[in-house]
This record gives C-alpha cells, sequence and structure tokens, in this order.
C-alpha cells in the first residue's frame, strides 16, 4: 500500500478598514491534515482539521478504500526540497499601527472618496511526503493591501478598486500606494470622456479575460469536444508572443505551496498552459492524465479530505514589456478598472460589460471613460489582436503584470 | 457556557456542520465523502473596535475569547453603546430538521439515488463528459453573546447538479440542471424534468442563433427574475455602504421612488430553502423585509451596527459565509412579489424581444449582468427560435423604471451549489425568485 501525508497550515491576520479608520482586527488560524492511501486501482482519503495523528487518518484512510474511487498509484519518488520564507512582509506588531497610518493618509490623499478597505497578512507552510520517499517544505509570507472606495455622494456599494500584493513594505511602498490611490481619485473626479465605438486596445488584469477561458483548460472538457480548443493540443492557438502558467512559483505566488496537491513540481514551479503561443499542456491530475492519456500538467489541488482535482493557485503571464509606455509607444488604451460580470459563448465571444474606465496615454491615466461594453472573440483577442503584455501597471505599488488585447467598445 | 465580561459586548457563534459529496465524472466514482466540521467564530467589542477569532477545536473557545478581551479595551459603558444595545437577546431552540437530517441517511442511499439519474446523461449521442454530484449540508448553530442571548438552530440543504458537454460538429454547449431541496425525499421521482431540461438544451444547442447586440425588450423567467432582484436592487438595499456617509443617508430616504409602480421586492430569512435564516448571525430573528413596495423604498438589510448608524429596525440580515469571518450584511431570501399579468399577456406585449430562461450566473453594482443560458427570441408575442446571448444588462436604476408587466405566479428556487459573494465572502446560500418579469429594454449582446 503507497501513502501520502499532506499538512498544510495558515495564519491570517485581517484588519478591516471602514471610513478610513481600522474598525476591526480578526485572527485565523487553521492546520489542516491529509492521508491518502492507494491499494489495488483505488485511493482512500481522509483529512482533519486540526493536530490529528497520522496514524489515526491513516486507518481512515484505510477504512474510505472500500468506497471504491479508482485512482492510479504513481507517486513521485525520492525528491527532497524545502523553500523555507520565513521572514513576513509586515511584522504582526507593526501591523495596526501600520494600517491605521496608511488608511488615514489615503483618506486625507482622497478627499471625495469614503476609503473602506483591508489589509491581510498571511503565513502559510505545509509538508508533503510520501512512501516513495518523497520529502517536501514550504513556507511563505504575504501581505495584501486592498481598497474599496466610493464617491461620498454616490449610491453605489463601491465606485472603484484597488489591490496591491506586496512582497516588501515599508515608508516607500506605503507612499506608493498612497499616491496610487490618490491617482486613482483625482481620475475618478477628472474628465469624463466617451469614446467613440470601436476597436481600442485594452488594459485587463489577466485573470478578468483569462479566467474566462480556464474551463476550456481542464482535461474533462477539453476530451469531451466541450472546450473551445479541444482537439488543439500542441498546435499555435494564440499569438507568439503569449505565454500563460499555472504559478506556484515562491517569489511571485507568496500562498501556495511549489508543489502541487499530488507533490510534484513543475518546471521553476510554473506549469506553463501556453507557450510562446503553443497549447502545451491541459489541466491533469494524476487521474485525469492516465484516463484520457494526456500529459500530468502537475497543477492539482485537493480539499483537506478529497481526492485531487484541478486548481488555479496562481496565475502567471510573461511579459513582453518593461511597462505599458514602452509597449504602447504613443497609442491610446482602455483600462478596463471594475466589469459587471461578463461571459463568453461557445464560439469564444466574450462580452465584458464595463463600468468603470480610464484612457491611458504614455503609461499615465488621462481620463475617466464613460460606462461601455467590451466584446470581442477570445481566439482573436489572444492571437492577432493581443498586443502584449506589462510588467509594470498603470499604478506603482502592485507587483503584478497587466494585459494588454485589442477589444471593441460598444457604447451601451 | 462561556465565562463573559461585562466592560465589553462579546458572542460565540458555533456551527457543526455535517456534509456529503458523491460525484461521477464520464461514468466513473470521483468523490464519496461525508465531512463532520466544527467551528466557532468570537467576536468582541469594545465599543471602538472588533476583535474576531476563530478555531476548530470547541474546547478552545473560551481561551480565544479571553484572548480577544486581552486585546480590547475595558469600557464599562458597553450596554449603552448604540449597536450593543440593538442586540437582540433571543434565546431559542428551532431545530426543524431533527426528524430527516441528511445525518441519518446512509451514503449508499445517496449514492444510489445519484446513480438513478446517470442514464439521463446518456440518453443522446450528443452527450459527452457527463458529470453528477450529489451534494447535502446539515447545520446545528448555536449562538451565545455576553447580554444572555442563547439561541440553537438547524440548516439544512440537498440536491443534485447534472452536467454533460452537448457537442456536434463545431457546436457545442455546457448543459446543465440542478434540482436543490431541503428536504433528501423531495430528489426523488424527478426524473422526467431532469430529462426534459436537457432535452431542451440539445435543442437549444442545435438551433441556437447570434444576436445583434443593442436594447431590446426583455422577459425574465422567474429563475432569471429572482437574480435580477437579488442583483439588481437586493445588494443596494443592504445597508453597510451607507455607514459614515451622511450625503447617501439623505439621499437613500425611505419613501423615494425607485422603480416602476409595479414591482415589490422583499427580502425573508423565514422561508424554508438555501436562504433559510431564523436567526442571524448576530442572533437577530429574521422577519419579512420589503426592500421596495410599489416601485417605493419601503426598507433595507440591516446589521446591528448599520441598524444603529441609521436608526432603524434590526431585520435579521448579518449573515457570514461560515465560522471564520464576521457577519456583515447580506441577502437571504430575495424575491419579487406577484403582479397581475397572466404569462401569455406578458409575452402578447412584445414585438421583437428575448425570453431568458435560466441563467448561468449574474452580478451587480451600478449596473447588473445576467449571463443566460437558455434564452428564446420573441416575434409578435410568441417564442420562436433559441438564442445565444452572452450577457444582458443594465443600469440598475433605469431597469428598475422599464419593468412593465408582472406575471401573477411567483416561483422560488433553491440552490446547492453556488451562492452569493461579497467582499471576500463567498459563496454564501441564499435562495431567491418571483414571476415573469417583462422589461421594454435591455442591453443584450
Amino acid at each position: 500500500m503507497e501513502k501520502e501525508y499532506l499538512q498544510n497550515k495558515s495564519n491570517v491576520i485581517t484588519l478591516n478598514i471602514t471610513d478610513g479608520k481600522v474598525d476591526s482586527y480578526r485572527e485565523k488560524e487553521e492546520t489542516q491534515s491529509t492521508v491518502r492511501v492507494y491499494e489495488d486501482g483505488k485511493i482512500g482519503v481522509a483529512g482533519a482539521l486540526g493536530d490529528v495523528s497520522a496514524a489515526e487518518l491513516e486507518a481512515q484512510a484505510v477504512e474510505k478504500l472500500a468506497g471504491g474511487i479508482p485512482y492510479p498509484c504513481k507517486l513521485n519518488a525520492g525528491v527532497k526540497k524545502s523553500v523555507l520564507r520565513t521572514r513576513p512582509v509586515v511584522e504582526d506588531k507593526n501591523l495596526i499601527p501600520a494600517t491605521k497610518r496608511l488608511a488615514k493618509k489615503v483618506a486625507a490623499a482622497c478627499p471625495r472618496f469614503l476609503v473602506n478597505g483591508k489589509t491581510q497578512a498571511s503565513t502559510s507552510s505545509g509538508c508533503y511526503q510520501n512512501s516513495q520517499g518523497t520529502e517536501l517544505k514550504f513556507e511563505n509570507h504575504a501581505f495584501q493591501v486592498f481598497f474599496q472606495v466610493k464617491d461620498k455622494d454616490s449610491s453605489n456599494i463601491a465606485d472603484a478598486y484597488y489591490g496591491a500584493s506586496v512582497s516588501r513594505y515599508g515608508k516607500k511602498t506605503e507612499e506608493k500606494i498612497v499616491s496610487d490611490v490618490k491617482m486613482l481619485h483625482d481620475a475618478f473626479f477628472g474628465e469624463k470622456i466617451t469614446l467613440p465605438n470601436g476597436k481600442y486596445p485594452m488594459i485587463v488584469a489577466p485573470y478578468d479575460l483569462l479566467g474566462q477561458i480556464f474551463k476550456d483548460l481542464i482535461a474533462e472538457y477539453y476530451v469531451s469536444g466541450g472546450s473551445l480548443f479541444s482537439g488543439k493540443l500542441g498546435d499555435k492557438i494564440f499569438n507568439e508572443k503569449l505565454s500563460i502558467a499555472v504559478d506556484r512559483n515562491p517569489k511571485t505566488n507568496r500562498s501556495a505551496a511549489f508543489y502541487d496537491a499530488e507533490g510534484e513540481i513543475a518546471a521553476n514551479s510554473r506549469a506553463f498552459l501556453i507557450e510562446d503561443g503553443v497549447f502545451k499542456r491541459v489541466l491533469t491530475t494524476k487521474n485525469t492524465s492516465a484516463m484520457f492519456g494526456l500529459p500530468l500538467s502537475k497543477t492539482s489541488a485537493a480539499a483537506y479530505d478529497g481526492v485531487p482535482s484541478i486548481g488555479l493557485p496562481g496565475l502567471y503571464v510573461k511579459s513582453t514589456a518593461p511597462d505599458l509606455a514602452t509597449l504602447l509607444g504613443e497609442e491610446k488604451a482602455v483600462l478596463i478598472a471594475i466589469t459587471s460580470g461578463g461571459d463568453i459563448t461557445t464560439e469564444g465571444v466574450v462580452g465584458m460589460p464595463v463600468q468603470l474606465a480610464f484612457l491611458v496615454e504614455n503609461g499615465k491615466i488621462v481620463a475617466r471613460v464613460s460606462d461601455f461594453s467590451a466584446s470581442g472573440n477570445v481566439k482573436e483577442m489572444l492571437g492577432e489582436d493581443f498586443v502584449g503584455v506589462s510588467k509594470k501597471d498603470v499604478f506603482d505599488a502592485p507587483e503584478d503584470e497587466v494585459m494588454v488585447v485589442r477589444m471593441n467598445l460598444i457604447n451601451s | 457556557m462561556f465565562t463573559f465580561r461585562q466592560d465589553s459586548y462579546a458572542d460565540v457563534r458555533i456551527e457543526d456542520r455535517f456534509s456529503t459529496n458523491v460525484a461521477y465524472m464520464n461514468g466513473m466514482l470521483k468523490e464519496i465523502k461525508e465531512r463532520r466540521e466544527q467551528r466557532a467564530f468570537i467576536r468582541v467589542f469594545d465599543g471602538k473596535m472588533w476583535y474576531y477569532a476563530s478555531t476548530t477545536d470547541i474546547a478552545d473557545v473560551q481561551k480565544k475569547l479571553d484572548g480577544l478581551y486581552a486585546q480590547a479595551k475595558s469600557n464599562p459603558k458597553i450596554a449603552r453603546n448604540a449597536t450593543v444595545k440593538r442586540f437582540q437577546v433571543n434565546v431559542d431552540k428551532k431545530m426543524v430538521f431533527t426528524e430527516d437530517s441528511v445525518r441519518n441517511i446512509p451514503l449508499a442511499e445517496k449514492k444510489a439515488l445519484l446513480e438513478s439519474y446517470l442514464p439521463i446523461l446518456s440518453t443522446s449521442p450528443l452527450m459527452a463528459m457527463p458529470s453528477a454530484t450529489y451534494l447535502d449540508r446539515n447545520s446545528v448553530f448555536s449562538f451565545y453573546s455576553s447580554k444572555g442571548a442563547a439561541v440553537e438552530y438547524d440548516y439544512q440543504t440537498c440536491g443534485i447538479v447534472l452536467a454533460c458537454t452537448l457537442a456536434e460538429g463545431e457546436k457545442f454547449f455546457q448543459a446543465h440542471h440542478q434540482i436543490g431541496n431541503v428536504r433528501f425525499s423531495a430528489l426523488k421521482r424527478r426524473g422526467k424534468e431532469i430529462k426534459a431540461a436537457f432535452d431542451e438544451q440539445i435543442e437549444c444547442m442545435q438551433n441556437e442563433v447570434a444576436i445583434t447586440p443593442g436594447e431590446y425588450p426583455v422577459i425574465l423567467s422567474p429563475e432569471a427574475a429572482g437574480i435580477f432582484a437579488h442583483e439588481s436592487f437586493g445588494h443596494k438595499s443592504e445597508a453597510d455602504f451607507m455607514l459614515a456617509d451622511e450625503g447617501i443617508r439623505r439621499e437613500w430616504q425611505i419613501g423615494k421612488t425607485v422603480a416602476s409602480p409595479l414591482l415589490s421586492i422583499v427580502d425573508c430569512g423565514k422561508s424554508l430553502g438555501s436562504g433559510y435564516v431564523p436567526y442571524d448571525d448576530e442572533g437577530t430573528k429574521a422577519r419579512k423585509n420589503y426592500l421596495i413596495k410599489k416601485g417605493v423604498l419601503a426598507g433595507r438589510l440591516h446589521s446591528g451596527a448599520t441598524s444603529a448608524y441609521l436608526k432603524e429596525k434590526m431585520t435579521g440580515n448579518a449573515r457570514a459565509v461560515n465560522c471564520t469571518f464576521e457577519p456583515i450584511v447580506r441577502m437571504t431570501n430575495t424575491y419579487i412579489e406577484a403582479g397581475e399579468s397572466t404569462i401569455e399577456e406578458l409575452f402578447a406585449g412584445v414585438k421583437f424581444g428575448y425570453y431568458i430562461k435560466s441563467v448561468k450566473h449574474g452580478s451587480g453594482m451600478s449596473k447588473f449582468t445576467i449571463a443566460p443560458n437558455v434564452a428564446y427570441e420573441i416575434v409578435d408575442g410568441k417564442i420562436t427560435r433559441p438564442v445565444k446571448i452572452s450577457v444582458i444588462t443594465g443600469d440598475v436604476f433605469t431597469t428598475l423604471g422599464l419593468i412593465d408587466g408582472l406575471s401573477d405566479k411567483v416561483e422560488f428556487m433553491s440552490f446547492v451549489s453556488g451562492g452569493c459573494g461579497k467582499n471576500e465572502q463567498h459563496p454564501l446560500p441564499v435562495g431567491f425568485g418571483g414571476p415573469h418579469v417583462r422589461i421594454s429594454k435591455m442591453f443584450a449582446q
């Protein structure tokens, strides 16, 4: 009988900001443990919250084999690796004063905004061991700032959002965040223009767009013929400048383990689904990989008491330019700040009602754009209409890339 | 049960949650498990700051409570705090699922029920990659506060989610159907309904045509109308957006006309279903709350803090997605009340437009968006052919004023998967419903 043991611990402190003041402190500490056993082509899984002995869980997992869930046993053998990033971004004792100071400064810089939001400091750690001698261990820390602001005179729940996940936090980062939210404030209340209908380069957060096609990359959909990309594995389906990976790299994903839920490690902890426009991988678990004869993507996730499934702990999009000014030159672009939902048809037509957008020139916001609907076919948007990926956002503090694609603007 | 101090307010919420998940994918068993989790959420309020902690060890609650007390400041006048004064001191035990709790139904029986529906997903050669999932949840909640509240109640949902890919040549369609209820027995003998739902989606996949983006009259089914009520005005009725905002408080006065005079929207946690909340997570008893009554702003949804700030009655809408989060203002069961037209009369009023029969998802702020699953073209008051619409969207207030017809029967929806998202808390189970609703103009693309 082969076995796997996993444990994940998280410690999250969240401070809530209402009207520019910190009004609540929340702490959450949780440990989840899992044992999986494999015998005769079947899997048994047991999990528990809190500290429960591996022996106790193993006995439960063995009983669960009777459930009869087929699952191949292909354990990663003899890999020993630890990635321990033990230094918190913000020390616990500094969280409340740092958040109070940030909230006060943002509120002072943005007098027409009602400033609500959160800061969140998290520590994630865990280990994976199996009966084939693999032992993996990780620890990482993240700090996120999120503001949900609104015009004091508006009847909306929120009028704009600002978020930054940062790897370092000090006076300089604080100043960048204050400056970013002030830029959002000034642009929000600045000149508002209506652009004529037509096709424009649009700046979007990668997940807002790629999240629409995530299911099309899952093995079950791919094999069923129900994916936009069924039968195209190995083909060049997008622009050669586009590379997309499921990200578990500790430098860019500070919450996830560098290994997946089945103890597999992608090269550089990034499993590329699209590389240079070529469809390289479908999202698989060890089960769907074996069932459908597809390569293992090393991207599985699992509930603490569940059979492995597909997960998306983070998304990495390879940048093609250091900043928006370099990417776009003198061409104007539209920054999509808030969409109201959006969906995609089975032909790949994306519809995104846009509630807040800004006109960007030379990497800077120059005006607010009236509400519109953005649309396009995802195959074209990521193909001939794909402009590139900027390493830097319009805002200064966020460390995430932004994508630029050409989409149709329809005034609604 | 717990040792509370009197120089600050505190409450403890405990959930004992049992759940089941049985899943098949492509004819193979993918998951079969029962889970039992106990979690507690502890709050302490000193009049200025709230301090929260959660634990999965119920024996640890007092220690966590004492830890939060140590962080809070002593406030001997806490009982006079406007928010604390509002908290109800209910002492009650309301167990409605003891007799037919899903905890007592053998796992094999749940698996057998799910298996009985699997053949439906292979009734057409167009069906591929069938998936079928049985889900249930039975929770026993208890709530205790430093003011003396002691409430215990239960909650239950169960249901089956079926899906498959429909593919024919270049065409494909993600078909799905869900049956949800609070009683296991209600999930039996539903084969005809499920088969009909998939047959309709096959018809859609084979015959649906693209539309020209633009503004059209739209008729919403009860499911779509319920989502519309939830997304368009339900979220705007959550009073936490009015905190610390005098301007909005003046603008959003009760009695203001905000919609067509035909429209009344209600939120009520009393009815059994996925949005059943007899006591909210601050221990407040559920009641029927009109949000809009005949087009006029009639009320809003509250937590203790928003109720105190706006000096309005508590409504029973402080909810948390689970015992790791604090309660915030959320909806329960939200629905549009019936009108006076028959469905035929409603359709007769549309020369050319669209009927939104079922929905994939919806969202909303100043605009709201609904992504249809099954939609039809209406020509001269008759449903003609299925259409492919990615989203319908509209400005909330403009659209509320454009409602020009409601049918005379309300249907309620109850769900076993998905739910409402707000801030970091998703998915919160909610229920919704309504009659058929006609809107004279919405943007469809």
